[in-house]
């Protein structure tokens, strides 16, 4: 993921160079697709949100710390004016969604598993550390209005396919019920932990609304922040340990050049 | 800049929303029961509560018509009959305690065992643990009336890092080829991945005159081992019949190869348990200020047929021994059967075997 991104901040950086190299082969694209009522865009921003249960279910009674991470969006947008006010956004975003936080539950469904097939499987009250760091290729279509010269809104939809997927973690000081709340109670405390790692129960389809907004700063620099609400939940179908659906609510902040 | 602040605003009110949207506490789901408390003269110790059966050791020709033992549960629950309510324990009796949530309950077995602990075990007597969940044997005691569940070993522990495993796969289980009749089989073992995870690489097959308390087994597991129940005679000596083979490659807590042999150990100890220390475990079943007397075997070497062992209970001089209270069952005894001699630290060679049959705890006599 990591790969592509620099790949592709590379290229856009390649391309600007040899845009302004060629700056009269670049003019004659650009005009050709301002005729048309073409408009090309790159945008680079952070997600910021949540892989969360929306509502938070009872089973999480407290937020310890959250820690948004790092996580980097590269877009590529085309829009295509209707008229002076309306257009149409068709893009690829690669992004990373993801965060860290830990949470004290009650009865939270667990499992450990081993690569030999060993686990433990019941329901877990104390601490639980969650990262997740999911890398999706993303598609954007967007309805966009021309508010004034400046600001411009979009609302409309996302599709998303799971390139890489890491939703794992760890859980500490609280006891674990084996199979359900009457089986047998073990206690992890102090130094005793254990991992989990649900990687592979992560779906790979995901998409949902997102709604935007931007300020123009510059001719072609402009600020934005965009809203993405995942409505599909993050697990597989038949994923049933996590007791309930989680989805990825996240916004997208950065800038924009607009060619 | 308006825009920005505007971003900033949506991305605080989200986390706002996450953070500050935790629902009310669900009722609780378990349903334990925390504590028993019943005043009788008459009990042998505290009672040992286990996930669902609390057995609590009583002196012999005790009334035990009309008990009413009172329950701590979890917050919440409820249980049937009512705590308090007097009930006739000559057979144990069953409770349902239900969670506070109502879709949770779980029957716990309460019995009062009156008879005195047998002293010859052959080994005859097991049963599975939980057919359908713990698939491990339990060996117990016939006593007069009643099964006596005195035998325990860490296969509950086992179990928990190798939820898949099958009878046979158990540190501790059954042997048919015995001196006679069936064996207790003993089995160093790996605990795979899941065990490596939380630092306990092995498993030494174990066998203990007490109770395995869980709770503690991945928190704490030397305390996981609760050795000794209430005894009332003078102990002499342990004799029995063992074959040991030592497994191969002798590995370490980090699971490091470590040039050594495996050695097996059987010991007993007579204590007398304290406020402080109501039971002694893995951590100084050998070593606390308040063992009375000990025996254990010399020879912890390869055996490859029935050997022998016939050891006497050393006293502690530094310890007093009072008549009086072992005659009120003040002092707990255990007999120890181990196939890795350094297990509890989870050091041992995987596949030591121990095999124990025909042990006999020999106590003196009054005529």
């Amino acid at each position: 993921m990591k790969k592509i991104i620099s790949s592709i901040i590379f290229f856009s950086l390649l391309l600007s160079s040899n845009l302004s190299a060629q700056d009269e082969s670049e003019s004659k694209i650009l005009r050709w697709s301002y005729l048309q009522g073409l408009e090309y865009r790159l945008k680079a921003g952070f997600n910021i949100g949540g892989t969360t249960p929306l509502p938070l279910p009872a089973e999480i009674r407290e937020i310890n710390s959250y820690d948004p991470t790092l996580q980097i969006a590269i877009e590529g947008d085309v829009v295509k004016w209707l008229d002076k006010k309306w257009g149409l956004l068709l893009g690829i975003r690669l992004e990373n969604k993801g965060m860290k936080t830990d949470a004290n539950v009650k009865n939270y469904g667990m499992k450990m598993i081993a690569a030999d097939g060993g686990m433990m499987e019941g329901y877990w009250t104390g601490n639980v550390v969650t990262q997740v760091q999911n890398s999706y290729l993303t598609i954007p279509v967007c309805a966009v209005l021309k508010i004034t010269p400046r600001w411009e809104i979009k609302a409309g939809a996302f599709a998303s396919y799971l390139i890489k997927g890491d939703f794992s973690g760890h859980v500490y000081d609280g006891y674990i019920r084996k199979g359900d709340p009457t089986g047998i109670k073990v206690v992890f405390e102090d130094d005793a932990i254990a991992t989990y790692d649900f990687s592979n129960d992560l779906r790979y389809f995901q998409c949902g609304p997102e709604i935007g907004a931007k300020w123009r700063a510059y001719k072609h620099l402009s600020l934005y922040a965009d809203l993405t609400w995942g409505m599909v939940p993050i697990f597989k179908k038949d994923f049933k340990t996590i007791t309930f659906d989680m989805f990825p609510v996240y916004a997208n902040i950065g800038f924009e050049y607009k060619f | 800049m308006r825009q920005f602040t505007k971003a900033l605003f949506i991305v605080f009110s989200f986390i706002t929303i996450i953070t500050s949207c935790i629902t009310d506490e669900a009722p609780n789901a378990e349903c334990d029961i925390i504590k028993v408390i019943l005043e009788n003269d008459n009990l042998k110790g505290s009672p040992t509560i286990e996930n669902d059966r609390i057995t609590f050791l009583i002196k012999p020709f005790s009334d035990v018509t009309n008990l009413a033992p009172k329950f701590e549960l979890t917050p919440g629950a409820t249980i049937k009959p009512e705590s308090g309510t007097v009930r006739d324990f000559t057979h144990p009796q069953q409770y349902v305690v239900t969670s506070e949530d109502g879709n949770w309950n779980k029957v716990y077995t309460i019995s009062f065992n009156m008879e005195e602990i047998k002293t010859k075990y052959s080994f005859e007597n097991f049963e599975l643990k939980d057919p359908d969940k713990e698939k491990y044997y339990l060996f117990y005691e016939n006593g007069e009336t009643e099964k006596q569940y005195i035998w325990a070993s860490g296969n509950g522990g086992f179990q928990m890092v190798n939820s898949l495993a099958q009878t046979d796969d158990f540190p501790t289980t059954i042997e048919k080829n015995g001196v006679s009749g069936y064996a207790a089989k003993l089995t160093t073992k790996k605990t795979g991945s899941l065990g490596n995870l939380v630092k306990m690489p092995l498993a030494a097959g174990n066998l203990f005159l007490g109770s395995f308390n869980a709770i503690n087994a991945i928190k704490n597991p030397l305390t996981a081992t609760i050795f000794g129940t209430p005894f009332n005679q003078i102990p002499l000596r342990v004799k029995g019949w063992y074959k040991y083979t030592p497994g191969d490659v002798f590995t370490d807590k980090n699971n490091n190869v470590v040039d050594r042999t495996d050695e097996c150990d059987i010991y007993a100890v007579l204590y007398e348990p304290t406020e402080d220390e109501p039971y002694l475990n893995g951590g100084n079943i050998l070593s606390s200020e308040n063992i009375i007397a000990m025996a254990r075997i010399d020879d912890h070497s390869a055996k490859s047929s029935f050997t022998e062992f016939n050891i006497n209970f050393v006293y502690n001089p530094n310890k007093e021994f009072s008549m009086e209270k072992l005659k009120d069952y003040k002092y707990n005894i255990t007999i120890v059967f181990s196939s890795s001699i350094d297990g509890a630290y989870f050091m041992g060679a995987a596949g030591s075997t121990l095999i124990v049959d025909e042990v006999e705890l020999i106590c003196y006599k009054e005529d």
